[in-house]
């Protein structure tokens, strides 16, 4: 049975399962504030691998962190140390824990298959995210899941971000099981106090600025004095991984033009133990570029010297951060310091960019292409100065004035802004220089919609974030296209509601669904042959109309999360399904039909001076 | 349009302590999926991740 409103002060115990990596852990930490600021009387207990538990452990308002040792149980495993069924039998030891009292809600944030086994053995009243049934069948079990599982993990464009997604998910699972929420949705999300921070003042002063001489001997720096500077972090990319968008002598060419042109500005270097390499790669680069050693009073290295405690600490107190798409832009995120990075094509900064407002991302608009230091710190010292211009002059116009304006056309850079509820809420990204708006960028936005209007029962107007402006030639070459293909597909789904419903009838009328007559057998399975031809055109259609890919992945999900299993059932909850699809159908063709009429053309009023001085 | 809130409470288990379940086969599945994940640094909400 739903817990509701009668139980709304009672304690309620929540387990979060979250065995994603870093960045994604920070991420859901935000939805999971958002939810204790409604529901003080929510006990949050959270589930990590090692990585996190020191950072969770660091949160006030969680109640419990408790820990998944994977090295631990794996290593020997690997090893040969350990056979498979001594592993098996330390993980068992290690979930009768969990397994002593029923929780109130199982929140399965990880959306992996490993998580959704273990989502499985814990008891609970109410369960998100991925899980298993009885019959160890995989199952998605809300809505929000059944969207990650299609779009996002499906491949399809959308522009909601994923802390959204959790934010939402979890609030609306709350409001339904526990009722309206206290009256507390205005508190910030984000703040600089986000961790419980024990002081470290320590650990930085025995950190020390660097000379262009000597790199290590340094005077020390006092704490009060660091702390009240205007800092700029800068981590530096792991060594380990290969794909870096940027070289180090970039690195160190950007903070060099920090260092020369703003006498107020410091820089901190962060980056772990394994990263001093790069940290000596990045150093010998600055020198070539600096030759006032002056200049490297305003630079401390803490890389290899942090732990979560001094990270947390340095990231917060910083006024930007300056990072590929790394963990670190999460925490800084969560910590409410500004954030600049870089976006490759294949990640999607759509859903895992920075949160909140005025973080920069600058992508490059082809693969591999540079993304020039100068030009870099150029859009930097826009963002920078936003305060005293307050953007009434644009970035191209600031670009252009700094000489840069040619490399315009190479670069895209975006803005986050938080959007009013009026708007729907949640973070956006917006184009700080003009470029097509293409077919990807259309497709995400109606498919934030839809998936507004699937999910949270009120979407804003179609159209809002659309202007004429963004029209174009090939945009409108592919609506008319997509407006095709989407009513071929509109009616093959209510073709398919119909057969649905249908095989419900048919075999509602049916005395027992095992034993019937040779017609009525005959009759089920022409129509169940028909509902599995519907689907394999639904599929073929996503395939070769990617705008599409979306409604043909939702319904394979939909499909594979039909538990019951007798024909009259199984009608029902196709025929839903396909009802549910033909409503998002149908917003898609409202936004073809809406971006098509933007590209007609329209009167124009004459100047009043023509009627009173008609020629 | 009306939101069914049946799609979003999430899964209600009536009597979650009598939910039979192969607990044998959900330890053993859970340990090679740790495992797969453990060797191939799985981002669980990757892109294209494969299919369930």
């Amino acid at each position: 049975m739903p817990i509701r409103g009668g139980n709304f002060k009672k304690k309620m115990r929540c387990l979060v399962i979250q065995l994603t990596q870093f960045g994604d852990a920070l991420q859901s930490l935000m939805a999971l504030r958002a939810a204790k600021l409604l529901y003080s009387n929510l006990e949050i207990h959270f589930l990590v691998k090692n990585s996190f538990s020191e950072a969770a452990k660091k949160i006030p308002w969680i109640q419990k962190v408790i820990n998944l040792p994977t090295d631990e149980l794996l290593e020997p495993l690997l090893s040969g140390e350990s056979n498979p069924q001594e592993v098996i039998n330390e993980i068992t030891q290690w979930v009768i824990p969990l397994t002593e009292t029923t929780w109130d809600f199982v929140v399965n944030w990880s959306y992996s298959e490993s998580s959704s086994y273990l989502t499985a053995l814990i008891p609970a009243r109410v369960k998100l995210g991925y899980s298993r049934s009885p019959d160890v069948n995989f199952s998605s079990v809300d809505g929000w899941s059944n969207y990650i599982q299609a779009i996002i993990q499906g491949g399809s464009k959308q522009n909601i971000h994923l802390t959204d997604i959790l934010t939402t998910q979890l609030l609306t699972a709350l409001q339904i099981h526990m009722g309206e929420p206290a009256d507390n949705g205005d508190s910030p999300l984000t703040s600089k106090n986000f961790f419980e921070l024990k002081s470290t003042d320590q650990d930085i002063l025995s950190s020390e600025p660097v000379t262009k001489n000597s790199q290590n001997a340094m005077t020390h720096v006092m704490w009060e004095e660091l702390s009240s500077r205007k800092w700029i972090g800068i981590q530096l990319p792991k060594t380990t991984e290969k794909d870096h968008l940027w070289s180090i002598k970039n690195w160190a060419k950007l903070a060099s033009l920090i260092l020369k042109n703003n006498q107020d500005c410091h820089i901190v270097l962060l980056g772990q133990s394994t990263d001093q390499n790069t940290e000596n790669a990045f150093l010998s680069d600055l020198q070539k570029e600096i030759s006032d050693a002056h200049l490297f009073k305003r630079l401390v290295s803490l890389v290899g010297k942090t732990d979560f405690n001094l990270w947390a600490s340095v990231v917060g107190r910083c006024h930007w951060v300056l990072a590929e798409n790394t963990a670190v832009i999460h925490l800084a995120s969560v910590l409410g310091t500004r954030v600049m990075t870089f976006s490759t094509s294949h990640l999607n900064w759509l859903e895992k960019g920075p949160y909140g407002n005025g973080h920069y991302i600058i992508a490059s608009n082809q693969e591999n292409q540079l993304i020039h230091p100068e030009v870099t710190y150029s859009i930097w010292s826009y963002a920078m100065n936003e305060w005293s211009h307050q953007r009434k002059h644009s970035l191209l116009e600031h670009l252009t004035r700094s000489g840069w304006g040619e490399y315009v056309e190479s670069i895209q850079v975006y803005r986050s802004k938080i959007r009013n509820t009026q708007e729907g809420g949640g973070v956006k990204y917006e184009f700080q220089l003009d470029r097509p708006f293409l077919m990807d960028d259309w497709v995400a936005i109606v498919t934030g919609h839809i998936a507004r209007a699937w999910y949270c029962g009120w979407v804003p107007p179609i159209g809002l974030e659309l202007s004429r402006l963004m029209i174009n030639p090939q945009l409108m070459k592919n609506l008319r296209e997509l407006k095709k293909s989407s009513d071929v597909l509109l009616k093959i789904c209510e073709e398919a509601c119909k057969t649905a419903l249908t095989l419900k009838s048919k075999s509602t009328r049916l005395r027992s669904e095992k034993i019937m007559n040779l017609g009525d057998q005959e009759e089920l399975k022409a129509l169940r042959r028909k509902l599995i031809e519907l689907e394999e055109l639904i599929d073929r259609l996503g395939k070769t109309h990617f705008p599409l890919l979306a409604f043909a992945k939702m319904s394979k999900v939909l499909m594979q999360n039909i538990r019951n299993v007798t024909t009259s059932n199984l009608g029902h909850e196709c025929a839903e399904s396909y009802q549910f699809l033909t409503e998002g159908i149908k917003i898609l063709r409202d936004w073809i039909t809406y971006t098509l009429s933007l590209a007609k053309p329209t009167s124009v009023r004459e100047s009043p001076l023509k009627e009173i001085h008609p020629t | 349009m009306a939101t069914d809130t049946t799609r979003l409470q999430g899964e209600i288990v009536e009597n979650p302590e009598k939910k039979m379940l192969n607990i044998e086969q959900l330890l053993k599945s859970f340990l090679q999926s740790l495992i797969f994940e453990h060797k191939n640094k799985e981002t669980p909400t990757s892109r294209n991740k494969k299919e369930q």
